[in-house]
């Protein structure tokens, strides 16, 4: 499922610190991670993830860094460019799931998300 | 890029750059050390990828359309190929995983912005900085532009003919009773003075030779000449209206007949018809000629003084009373100069005629002289005549005004390009008038066109302009209707331009056109007092004059004089108080205190050389000024020390 544009810009950024919180991770494997985890919902192309993490990049929440491959942790025999949280990220982070999980609750007080479904009436 | 020889599908992208690419793509630092490695080259990095042509090619194409510094652009092409080659090593087709990229173009412009955010804080307040002067120029270019429309497409509007509003006393007077044509065809008829009487070099110039100067038979033999032209001068100054009517255009016959061996230099021509004549450009022949007549009728009357004419004396000095009352009806600042000027001189004519020749004149002469005297300028008496008239000033600015701004119906209006063309003229008199104008290189002239529209947004609008002119006179009539002991410098006409900021390089800036043609108001207001006070003294000396003929001497107060000889008493109108008088060695001296504010006696002050500087008594100082120059300096310091004597008269330097 596709989602609107908006939400993925509301969405993206909290979902690749989220993703980089257990561990760095490469371009290709954070695409491929937010596709399986995520059910294709968050499933992003090239034009948008590099965007998006460049723009992190620039804000200080994460830092990229180029491994050589065979040394410093490159898997696969090829020069990768590693991302990771910053400190400022993770404050970030946590600013962030606070926010998503009021607004989860907000929807899921309306029925929209959590037990409601598709025909149950809206509690008062 | 070209391919090896693989299918389509696996085709490789290869890289065989040119000699002249691998320098363009060398850091400096590579090229020093004699490697023409192309490390900054996006198609190398690619081609080491290892990918499909047509991933290549996308890497390609979104590195290119980022248009990022180089080595940010390596970054992302190492960045995407290794995305690709991931994915390539995932089992994924180049078709898919170019399908999945998304639009190469967005995704390009989304990767620059990115990347440029990341960018060091001095490049990206330098481009800010730029970007902000980028858009000030274009805001200040659209400004500029509806200014500059304002400014070349704004026409004046001449509606009023003001040097006819002028000139509409004088146009009332039939022309029989006008007394210009008579000054005028006696002056056409009369021989100039000979430049020899002028002559510095020997003592007494014209018109103060004395019979023991070399020059004195000269000057007789001349007056003798004259002396048709000085009876129809007589029978002018005797017209109650002048009449002159001021035009445009040089009276080259009268410059031709007062000027016969240089013909005139500066012409002015003549105003075209149907065209409302400048006010500024007026030409008033009588006030440079008036002067000139008065100093023949003084000349004449020292010769009529030593052969005991007194009709001829008397009529001679009434002439040039009647000569200072014409020049006082063209309402403007130079009128009433040049009238006191001819008073003063007629005042100090008289003086020395009561002091060197005192039975010379009759009683009924002298009595009509005080009275002529006492009615100078109002008819009714008092201090008419005294008072500046800037009817004329502000009739000028009006009209200068409606020749350089628009015209807005309700007094308002901007300036305009011609205005500006005409203020720059103006600034230069003699290419005013002339019409030729220095050359102007064209940078100068292109300068000029580029500033015209700011200088003339800057500038007042011209209700402003007119307001602030108007009040600078306002002040000016106010400052001159207050007695002279009043003056509070804090509110001069002077202190009042000083408030107005016209003077200042902004102040001119705005109000340059005020700037330009504001009188010296200050002066003028001076000249005034100075003038009242002159004859004043004169009403004194011959109240005196008459009270020792009737009485066999002189009266031991000035109170004496009341009110048969003299009405009341003149003020000092240094102190406010009564005009001073002193008996010295049993002959009357007539004094203000002066500028000190010290009664001295009736001693005029000397200057280094031991002369008499009685002119420097009469110079105005504010007490207060006085006092703080005392303070400072001690006395005498920059004030004369001595009284301003009225009568008998003191001859500066003698």
């Amino acid at each position: 499922m596709r989602i609107e544009r908006e939400l993925m810009r509301g969405a993206g950024p909290v979902a690749v610190l989220k993703l980089l919180e257990r561990g760095e991770m490469y371009g290709y494997e954070m695409v491929e991670a937010l596709s399986r985890r995520t059910e294709g919902v968050l499933a992003m192309g090239q034009s948008t993830l590099y965007p998006l993490l460049y723009n992190l990049e620039a804000k200080g929440l994460i830092e990229g860094a180029w491994r050589e491959a065979g040394g410093g942790g490159g898997r696969g025999g090829r020069d990768r460019k590693y991302y990771r949280i910053t400190g400022r990220g993770k404050r970030r982070l946590a600013k962030d799931t606070q926010e998503w999980r009021a607004v989860a609750q907000a929807m899921a007080a309306l029925g929209i998300v959590g037990s409601a479904r598709a025909g149950q009436a809206v509690p008062a | 890029m070209t391919t090896e020889a693989r299918p389509e599908s696996e085709a490789r992208a290869a890289y065989e750059p040119s000699l002249l690419r691998r320098m363009r793509y060398t850091p400096v630092i590579d090229a020093l050390r004699g490697r023409l490695s192309a490390r900054l080259d996006p198609r190398r990095i690619i081609a080491e990828a290892g990918l499909p042509v047509q991933l290549a090619d996308l890497v390609l194409v979104v590195v290119r359309r980022t248009r990022l510094w180089r080595s940010e652009k390596c970054d992302v092409a190492r960045e995407l190929a290794t995305h690709f080659a991931d994915g390539l090593a995932a089992g994924r087709s180049a078709a898919e995983l170019s399908g999945d990229f998304g639009d190469a173009r967005s995704a390009a412009r989304l990767i620059a912005r990115g990347k440029r955010r990341s960018r060091p804080w001095p490049w990206r307040a330098m481009v800010r900085t730029l970007k902000s002067i980028g858009v000030l120029l274009l805001v200040l270019l659209m400004v500029y532009t509806v200014l500059a429309a304002r400014f070349f497409l704004g026409r004046p509007n001449i509606r009023t003919d003001y040097a006819a509003l002028l000139n509409a006393d004088s146009i009332a007077v039939p022309e029989s009773e006008r007394a210009w044509p008579v000054y005028r065809r006696a002056l056409i008829a009369t021989e100039p003075p000979p430049m020899s009487l002028f002559d510095a070099d020997t003592t007494g110039t014209w018109p103060a030779i004395k019979p023991m100067d070399q020059k004195w038979d000269e000057m007789v033999a001349y007056i003798g000449r004259t002396q048709d032209g000085l009876g129809t001068i007589r029978q002018a100054a005797a017209m109650p209206k002048l009449g002159c009517i001021a035009a445009g255009g040089t009276d080259v016959e009268l410059e031709r007949a007062l000027h016969p061996e240089t013909p005139p230099t500066s012409v002015v021509p003549p105003t075209p018809p149907g065209q409302a004549t400048e006010m500024i450009a007026l030409v008033l022949p009588h006030l440079g000629q008036f002067r000139a007549i008065a100093r023949h009728l003084a000349a004449d009357c020292t010769v009529a003084q030593l052969t005991g004419d007194g009709s001829r004396v008397s009529g001679d000095i009434t002439a040039m009373v009647g000569l200072a009352e014409h020049s006082r009806q063209t309402p403007i600042i130079i009128g009433d100069l040049v009238s006191w000027a001819i008073l003063a001189l007629a005042e100090q004519t008289l003086g020395e005629v009561l002091a060197d020749h005192p039975d010379l004149l009759t009683d009924d002469q002298l009595v009509v002289l005080s009275h002529r005297l006492a009615a100078f300028g109002g008819g009714g008496g008092g201090d008419e005549g005294f008072r500046p008239q800037l009817a004329g000033e502000r009739m000028m600015f009006a009209d200068f005004m409606q020749r350089v701004y628009t015209d807005d119906g309700c007094g308002g209006g901007h300036m305009t390009a011609p205005g500006m063309e005409y203020l720059r003229k103006l600034s230069n008199f003699d290419v005013h008038l002339t019409g030729i104008q220095p050359s102007m290189t064209g940078v100068e002239q292109a300068a000029e066109v580029a500033i015209g529209p700011v200088a003339g947004a800057a500038m007042a609008g011209r209700n402003e302009m007119m307001s602030i002119y108007n009040r600078a006179l306002d002040r000016a009539e106010t400052w001159a209707g207050t007695p002279q002991w009043k003056w509070d410098d804090s509110r001069s006409p002077d202190q009042e331009i000083e408030n107005l900021h016209i003077n200042g390089t902004l102040g001119r800036a705005r109000y340059w056109p005020v700037a330009l043609l504001v009188p010296a108001l200050s002066q003028l207001g001076l000249s005034a007092q100075n003038a009242e006070q002159s004859r004043d003294g004169t009403l004194v000396a011959i109240a005196l004059e008459l009270h020792r003929r009737r009485h066999g001497d002189y009266p031991g107060r000035l109170d004496d004089l009341t009110p048969r000889l003299l009405p009341i008493v003149p003020l000092d109108r240094f102190d406010g108080g009564p005009i001073k008088y002193r008996l010295v060695d049993g002959k009357p001296v007539v004094y203000s205190i002066g500028v000190d504010r010290k009664d001295d006696g009736g001693r005029a002050p000397r200057g280094a050389d031991g002369k008499p500087t009685n002119y420097a008594a009469s110079r105005w100082k504010s007490r207060a000024n006085v006092e703080s120059l005392r303070s400072q300096f001690g006395t005498g310091i920059g004030i004369a020390d001595g009284d301003w004597v009225l009568w008998p008269p003191v001859m500066d330097g003698k």
